[in-house]
């Protein structure tokens, strides 16, 4: 288990909170931005077609 | 070799488990933490990290959400306010049972046990509703934007101090607080977000037209969330690195699992959703009679079944989705415009 070493317990709350809002937030963004190119490459190559 | 204080198996099994898990919740609408907690029980996490990994994994799948429902637009506010107050209250008085009973050494039993109900009965409902479906040929749930007669009745009951609800009733704000206090102490309890307890209970018992009941589930969820992360986080029970991966993969499966709405029709596949909550609760059943026995082996054919019935599932959906696709004649065209 990773653990928070030597940070006090209403700091480690905080982070928790902020770590997972950070990374939802990232992914959110990170998957849509590739969703976005996947989809147009997809439309691209069915324009090909 | 470890990696995020993770073995690589462990690494594989979250990932590929949180990406069908979101799949799944993707498309059935839900958080998913009611998969995750026990999940992580049968593994051998304790029950305070269980619980407090799966309210913290609920919270990112909390803000995913928001992000995609911004515009949403039927969120009533002061509701929200008063019921993350009673939500907050709860997930404190849960959490502090938790530890209690985990000071008693039966902190694992008890939430195993809980959720061995809780799942046969999501479990029921969906298979009820399943069975409706094909009696009549059509989901009969009906979605009116009146307030059902229930929360009319509360309604009627005027104990001081009363709230105006946007929809033009009203509500006390006893019953609003004590609606958000039980959802939060069952949330804070077994480290669930309470999606599905919320979101009926401020339509039925509250009483606000469906669409509100939605939009204000979700605003008040994303805070209860935050509070029930951060409150098991002060405690050290949220495993970063576990709810970490878990979420790189539901985050994914979440945009394949919504989009598949537009594409294969639910009741194709809810009757395999409400076997797998069946599946599920007798997995944790069978992991506590595993673990009085002392026979290791039931524990690993608990997390098989578990894991493997969401699988089963989460393909099922996916190779919905694919029989739709080789059907359509335009694919690509449809999924990518379901996104915008």
């Amino acid at each position: 288990m990773l653990e928070l070493i030597n940070v006090p317990p209403i700091a480690q709350g905080a982070i928790v909170v902020a770590a997972i809002t950070i990374l939802a937030v990232g992914l959110y963004a990170g998957y849509a931005v590739v969703e976005r190119f996947v989809g147009n490459r997809m439309l691209e190559a069915l324009d090909d077609v | 070799m470890e990696i995020l204080g993770l073995t690589p198996e462990l690494l594989v099994l979250f990932v590929s488990f949180g990406f069908m898990v979101g799949v799944l919740f993707g498309f059935f609408g839900m958080g998913g933490a009611f998969l995750i907690t026990p999940t992580l029980l049968i593994l051998g996490y304790p029950a305070p990290v269980a619980i407090g990994s799966g309210l913290a994994f609920y919270f990112g799948t909390s803000v995913i959400a928001v992000m995609k429902h911004y515009d949403i637009g039927h969120v009533n506010y002061k509701l929200g306010a008063i019921l993350f107050v009673g939500l907050t209250i709860g997930i404190e008085g849960g959490r502090i049972i938790v530890f209690g009973l985990e000071e008693m050494g039966i902190a694992s039993l008890v939430t195993g046990i809980a959720y061995v109900v809780l799942l046969a009965g999501i479990g029921s409902i969906f298979l009820r509703r399943a069975m409706a479906i094909d009696d009549t040929g059509d989901d009969t749930a009906s979605e009116e934007d009146e307030i059902p007669a229930v929360a009319q009745k509360i309604q009627s009951y005027t104990i001081p101090p009363m709230i105006s609800l946007v929809s033009g009733g009203r509500a006390s704000l006893w019953t609003i607080s004590g609606t958000g206090g039980v959802v939060g102490l069952v949330a804070g309890m077994l480290g669930v977000g309470g999606g599905f307890m919320r979101m009926p209970a401020i339509y039925y018992v509250i009483g606000t037209p469906l669409a509100a009941a939605v939009g204000t589930s979700l605003f008040a969820g994303l805070f209860s969330g935050a509070f029930g992360a951060f409150t098991y986080g002060v405690s050290g029970s949220v495993d970063l690195a576990t709810v970490a991966v878990l979420l790189v993969g539901s985050a994914l499966g979440a945009r394949i699992g919504s989009a598949a709405t537009t594409i294969v029709d639910e009741d194709d596949v809810i009757i395999y959703f409400g076997i797998m909550m069946l599946l599920a609760s007798l997995a944790i059943g069978l992991s506590e009679i595993g673990n009085w026995l002392g026979i290791g082996l039931i524990d690993v054919l608990s997390v098989l079944l578990l894991v493997g019935s969401a699988f089963f599932v989460g393909a099922m959906v996916l190779y919905q989705v694919g029989k739709a696709l080789r059907r359509s004649e335009t694919p690509a065209t449809r999924l990518v415009g379901e996104e915008h």
